[in-house]
């Protein structure tokens, strides 16, 4: 009997960690669109499109290095929280984050960019603060291309392997997401349980993205 | 499009026929416990005139053995552990007869440094279930040789269920000490061959609590020149190997033995 546990921790993962992703992306997409200095723009851009360029790993270990228990982060984490970031449920969230959030910026500032500015003009004489055009004009009409760069971005926080497995290490039934439950058995000649398992990976994250492409095209 | 086609063509034969008077590298798969002591060994070894020296690819022996399975073309496999040399001599894909065991991997126990401090360095195993060690860093049991025996020897130490909730399980031994390393897990189960000669903060584990890590290599059936190929191995149970494998913090298993 194949142990599905994992795939329901990564479900979890990938769902937290997309939606922090969602928040700090768009956050980041709109601030980049309010950088009027194109050169300034294009560098903070590229930065935050860097991680993906990056060999998961290398990123796994920077931040290992970065948010571990010798980082003023991690000290600062394990004093409040009580245990450390890394390799804990915690530590898989931040893995899946930094997956997600490149991907979400990205997506998120060209459907930004593509919005008329006229129309904020508009609504800007009418009398509507800057916050009240972002929220009822500009992310209205963005809205299909930030939604899309959503659900790129949780399916590679579904899927992440070289991040997390630094981050999180791989701990049976505490940060053993799907990903490295499939490698573990791989590797360890279980290949029927593999197979199983990527199968239910595979199949679980077409589901989603199919009733999340609904969802997303009907509102 | 058909006129890049032809160019891409020509190039191609170029390179082919650039190739053929030179000798092609050998091309090792390797366990990575060897991570110290093979390339400094293989760049010694002699070799016919204009071949360049080998390459080496490091990677668990798991995984190199899963992708040789699937056909990676390697000339020849030194496994951390002969299992791995069993299942692939099943398949038929070892050439027959060059099969040899060449080291025992040594474990040791490693904390980050610096471990002055008395008690920092567990010196017993049943001293890890002290409050100090809450992450212990080992690879993965199920397919990494160093991790299995890990495993092997805390069972034996009888402290394998205290201490089950602490494990943070490691891609490869190389990745323990990574763990270990950047002071994230307080301490860890790795090859002795992957830490420095003068180690300070390292403890060696009582070899009896685990089954053997055999070392042993053989030419691959996809070996181009599988002469030149099982020097490799002949080099490894050579004086000079043994030697090599000594310092690098292996041990050696009787001459010539042959598993």
């Amino acid at each position: 009997m194949v142990n599905l546990a994992p795939l329901a921790l990564s479900l979890a993962v990938a769902l937290v960690a997309t939606s922090l992703a969602s928040l700090v992306g768009i956050a980041v997409a709109l601030g980049l669109g309010k950088l009027r200095h194109p050169w300034l723009r294009e560098l903070f851009d590229a930065l935050a499109t860097a991680p993906l360029v990056m060999p998961p790993t290398v990123l796994g270990y920077a931040l290992l290095v970065a948010l571990g228990r010798r980082s003023v982060v991690g000290g600062l984490w394990e004093r409040v929280v009580g245990s450390p970031l890394v390799f804990s449920r915690s530590g898989a969230v931040v893995a899946a984050f930094v997956a997600a959030t490149p991907l979400i910026v990205r997506s998120s500032r060209a459907a930004l960019d593509s919005v008329d500015e006229r129309l904020v003009g508009v609504a800007r004489t009418l009398g509507a603060s800057e916050t009240r055009a972002i929220v009822t004009i500009v992310l209205p009409l963005a809205w299909r291309g930030i939604f899309a760069g959503i659900l790129l971005g949780f399916a590679r926080a579904l899927g992440d392997f070289g991040i997390t497995l630094m981050v999180a290490g791989d701990l049976p039934g505490e940060t053993q997401t799907a990903s490295l439950a499939i490698y573990d058995a791989l590797m360890s000649g279980h290949e029927h349980e593999a197979s199983v398992l990527a199968a239910a990976l595979g199949g679980l994250a077409v589901v989603i993205l199919v009733l999340a492409g609904r969802l997303g095209r009907a509102s | 499009m058909l006129a890049l086609s032809a160019v891409a063509a020509a190039a191609g034969t170029a390179t082919l026929a650039g190739c053929k008077t030179k000798v092609a590298p050998l091309r090792v798969a390797a366990a990575s416990d060897l991570f110290r002591v093979l390339p400094v060994l293989l760049e010694a070894m002699p070799r016919p005139d204009a071949a360049p020296a080998p390459q080496i690819t490091f990677g668990s022996t798991g995984k190199l053995a899963l992708q040789i399975r699937n056909g990676a073309p390697f000339d020849v496999f030194l496994a951390a552990h002969e299992r791995y040399l069993d299942e692939l001599a099943t398949r038929g894909l070892l050439v027959a007869g060059t099969r040899q065991a060449f080291g025992l991997g040594r474990l040791s126990l490693v904390v980050p440094g610096p471990c002055r401090e008395e008690g920092a360095l567990p010196r017993r195993l049943d001293a890890l279930r002290g409050e100090r060690f809450r992450r212990i860093a080992i690879a993965h049991p199920d397919h990494a040789p160093y991790g299995l025996a890990a495993k092997q020897a805390m069972e034996k130490a009888g402290v394998f269920d205290d201490l089950a909730s602490r494990l943070v399980f490691a891609d490869s031994v190389q990745h323990a000490l990574s763990f270990v390393r950047t002071g994230n897990a307080d301490v860890g189960f790795v090859a002795r061959s992957l830490l420095e000669p003068e180690e300070a903060c390292a403890a060696p584990v009582d070899p009896s609590l685990h089954e053997p890590i055999v070392q042993a290599g053989a030419v691959l059936q996809t070996a181009r020149d599988p002469r030149r190929a099982a020097e490799v191995v002949k080099l490894l149970v050579g004086e000079g190997g043994r030697r090599a494998l000594a310092r690098g913090g292996f041990a050696l298993p009787e001459a010539s033995s042959k598993p």
